[in-house]
């Protein structure tokens, strides 16, 4: 992927993350909200790997990097790092 | 309360003066949750605190304490900077076997500041711990004696990664609270509030009517409804009791 494409996917896919968050309930607004600051539980924890899994495949949100390093870029870097290249997010 | 400090969690800040701060220290495993949902109805002079500690959301990987003291003296070390102002604390279960042990620490300290001693499903020093203990238990008799405690969501029992990452917590801090034991010469200078269930199979009237002889101090023992867990339940009921005691925090 070519940096442009790069920085796209990790707009993307942070608006995801940010999404996907307020959806669960979360006061989120950006990158730089911690999740369990913001409101989330162990079981909004769960919902929000389940949704993750169910998007880019299995472990690509393990729970103990999530519960470790909880900020929202945190968890896109995470995601970035374990989604395998065939579910990885493109534009 | 510095938003970096590791040890502590602002629910709710004090929107009026003068201000006091309530510390809250959960059951075993537990986690800010309980007290978020008590932000909307504690009083407008009260900051909201929650204590936390190692073995759970960004403290997940930290080394966790299986010794009372050096889990009260870092607890200590770590709220001393907010104690010189007045405060009161409340811990539930477990929570509230370490708010007593702070208590004696925060007194000798600060003196005056600790204005109040909340403590809830929580037995008295004295009372005999319930048997078996479940901190020996193998781990498919000890998940079913916390699912039988009712604490936790039915849902995180099916979720095999998220109990092995956190199980572990609540093993570590219901060890510690069945091991506790009376080792202070004399009561805490404090007030005390003891709030227990009459169906709370794990600590209810019988067990927490002790309280009275650890304080130097008036103990009320009030009653409440919900099982172990109405901390999580009934937080309406819990914060009115709460908020009526802590009108003369400033007093």
């Amino acid at each position: 992927m070519s940096e442009t494409d790069n920085r796209m996917a990790s707009e993307t896919l942070l608006a995801w993350v940010v999404d996907e968050c307020k959806q669960l309930g979360l006061r989120v607004t950006g990158g730089d909200d911690d999740f369990f600051e913001a409101g989330g539980t162990s079981l909004t924890a769960v919902k929000l790997i389940e949704r993750a899994e169910r998007e880019f495949g299995d472990d690509s949100l393990p729970a103990d990097e999530l519960f470790t390093d909880s900020r929202i870029t945190d968890i896109v870097a995470s995601i970035q790092r374990n989604t395998k290249p065939a579910d990885a997010v493109t534009d | 309360m510095a938003a970096t400090d590791k040890w502590v969690m602002t629910l709710k800040a004090a929107t009026a003066e003068p201000a006091g701060t309530l510390f809250c220290f959960p059951y075993a495993g537990g986690s800010p949750e309980t007290f978020r949902s008590w932000s909307g109805a504690i009083a407008d002079d009260i900051e909201l605190v929650c204590v936390i500690l190692p073995g759970r959301g960004r403290r997940l990987k930290e080394a966790r304490y299986d010794r009372w003291q050096p889990l009260v003296d870092d607890v200590f070390e770590a709220l001393s900077p907010y104690l010189g102002r007045r405060h009161a604390f409340y811990g539930h279960s477990f929570g509230g076997r370490l708010a007593y042990e702070l208590a004696h620490l925060a007194v000798a300290e600060h003196p005056g500041m600790t204005r109040r001693l909340f403590v809830s499903g929580c037995r008295s020093p004295d009372a005999p711990q319930n048997r078996p203990y479940m901190h020996e238990m193998p781990e498919s008799d000890f998940r079913a004696a916390v699912a039988k405690m009712g604490g936790t969501p039915a849902e995180l029992f099916e979720e095999e990664r998220l109990l092995r990452l956190l199980l572990p917590t609540v093993r570590s801090e219901i060890r510690l609270a069945e091991l506790w034991d009376h080792r202070h010469a004399s009561g805490v200078d404090v007030p005390i509030t003891a709030l227990y269930s009459p169906d709370d199979p794990i600590d209810g009237w019988e067990s927490m009517r002790g309280w009275q002889n650890f304080t130097r101090r008036h103990c009320e023992l009030i009653e409440a409804p919900g099982g172990h867990f109405f901390v999580d339940s009934h937080p309406e009921y819990v914060t009115g009791i709460v908020n009526t005691r802590l009108g003369n925090l400033n007093g």
